[in-house]
């Protein structure tokens, strides 16, 4: 997965960079945040394919996350990871536009296989947004 | 359950007290998973060193060495972690025994620290010189000491202390917690519960709240053998 960029949101810091670590030697480009907080920041300043949000952090949560990432980068694709109390909250996440969600202690390989996944969509859906906004040119201008 | 189905107080006590049982397992255990899925990862990454090494890529022991660092200190915090468990899950042994407060609350803020920092709050506990040793329903006072931070953090300002001060007064001991507030008052709070718990260890729970601190004081006998 050549320049896939993935943003690590965990207040697990420990976790987070060893994940970003083992990411960064399967030449992946990654970062890591602490907080919802500086997720936003992270998100607003720089492109990233996928965000790997845990749920239960504190401050602003996993959903209110969410919320906030996609309203400012519709196209970003994110995972969430999620203890055992919180599979039911998950559900709604990817109602609400979520990729997908996994449950901690997560498997790498199957991370990295939804990061994947997540990255085609997210390349599929930038596809599509470039294809329209050419179709729009086009009709504007009377091609 | 009585005749006419409705719930008998005392089965309301029995639920309530597996409730906070619950609620600190839950706790507890949602952090032992954050420790094994860190360790988890470390141990992938050792995996991933050795496959480099296999091709012939160049590990320092300085690298190793901070991994194992690393994993050392997650096995130490899991270790105090079920630690404090342990010592908790023993609160019940009795329904009445003599036991040092200090240690006792000592464990309780420790196992409360994550739900604090959920709230983006952080407790401080403050004990007097010398040990305090009751006579009383160990887990009783934990239980209504538990609800009473609980409630504080729910409602005290982000990124504040929530302090918690035990004090004699005489033969009587006080457990007080404190907060900033400028928020509103949570109503997820049952002070009914809370009180009666309270009257059973023969205390009292005070409240006061204005609009920049919030303040509540548990005060107990010492000795309280029902």
């Amino acid at each position: 997965m050549p320049e896939t960029r993935v943003l690590i949101i965990d207040d697990e810091e420990e976790f987070a960079n060893t994940l970003a670590e083992r990411m960064r030697n399967r030449g992946l480009i990654a970062d890591t945040v602490s907080s919802g907080e500086e997720a936003i920041v992270s998100v607003a300043r720089a492109l990233y394919d996928v965000a790997v949000l845990d749920l239960a952090m504190p401050g602003m949560d996993g959903i209110e996350t969410l919320k906030r990432l996609l309203s400012i980068r519709p196209e970003l694709q994110v995972i969430l990871l999620t203890g055992h109390g919180t599979v039911g909250k998950s559900v709604e996440a990817v109602k609400g536009g979520a990729f997908e969600f996994l449950e901690k202690p997560v498997k790498f390989d199957d991370l990295l296989d939804k990061i994947g996944e997540a990255k085609s969509k997210k390349s599929a859906l930038t596809e599509e947004k470039i294809d329209d906004m050419v179709k729009e040119i086009l009709r504007r201008y009377g091609f | 359950m009585s005749s006419n189905g409705d719930v008998t107080a005392a089965e309301r006590h029995l639920h309530e007290g597996l409730a906070f049982f619950g609620a600190i397992t839950a706790s507890v255990t949602h952090e032992l998973n954050n420790v094994l899925g860190t360790v988890d990862q470390i141990t992938g990454l050792l995996e991933d060193l050795a496959y480099a090494l296999s091709q012939g890529e160049e590990i320092t022991s300085e690298r190793l060495n901070a991994i194992v660092e690393r994993t050392n200190k997650q096995t130490e915090r899991g270790a105090a972690l079920i630690k404090q468990l342990n010592l908790f899950a023993h609160s019940a042994d009795n329904v009445v025994a003599e036991f040092s407060l200090n240690d006792t609350l000592q464990n309780l803020v420790a196992l409360m620290n994550r739900l604090a920092q959920m709230q983006r709050t952080e407790l401080t506990l403050t004990l007097p010189d010398k040990d305090i040793t009751i006579k009383a329903d160990r887990f009783m006072i934990l239980q209504t000491v538990f609800h009473l931070i609980k409630r504080m953090i729910s409602i005290a300002s982000r990124d504040t202390l929530v302090e918690v001060i035990v004090s004699e007064q005489g033969s009587d001991i006080s457990v007080s917690i404190r907060s900033p507030y400028e928020g509103t008052v949570s109503e997820s709070f049952d002070r009914d519960h809370v009180c009666s718990l309270a009257e059973m260890l023969s205390g009292q729970v005070d409240e006061v709240i204005d609009d920049k601190c919030a303040k509540v004081e548990f005060r107990f006998p010492a000795i309280c053998e029902k």
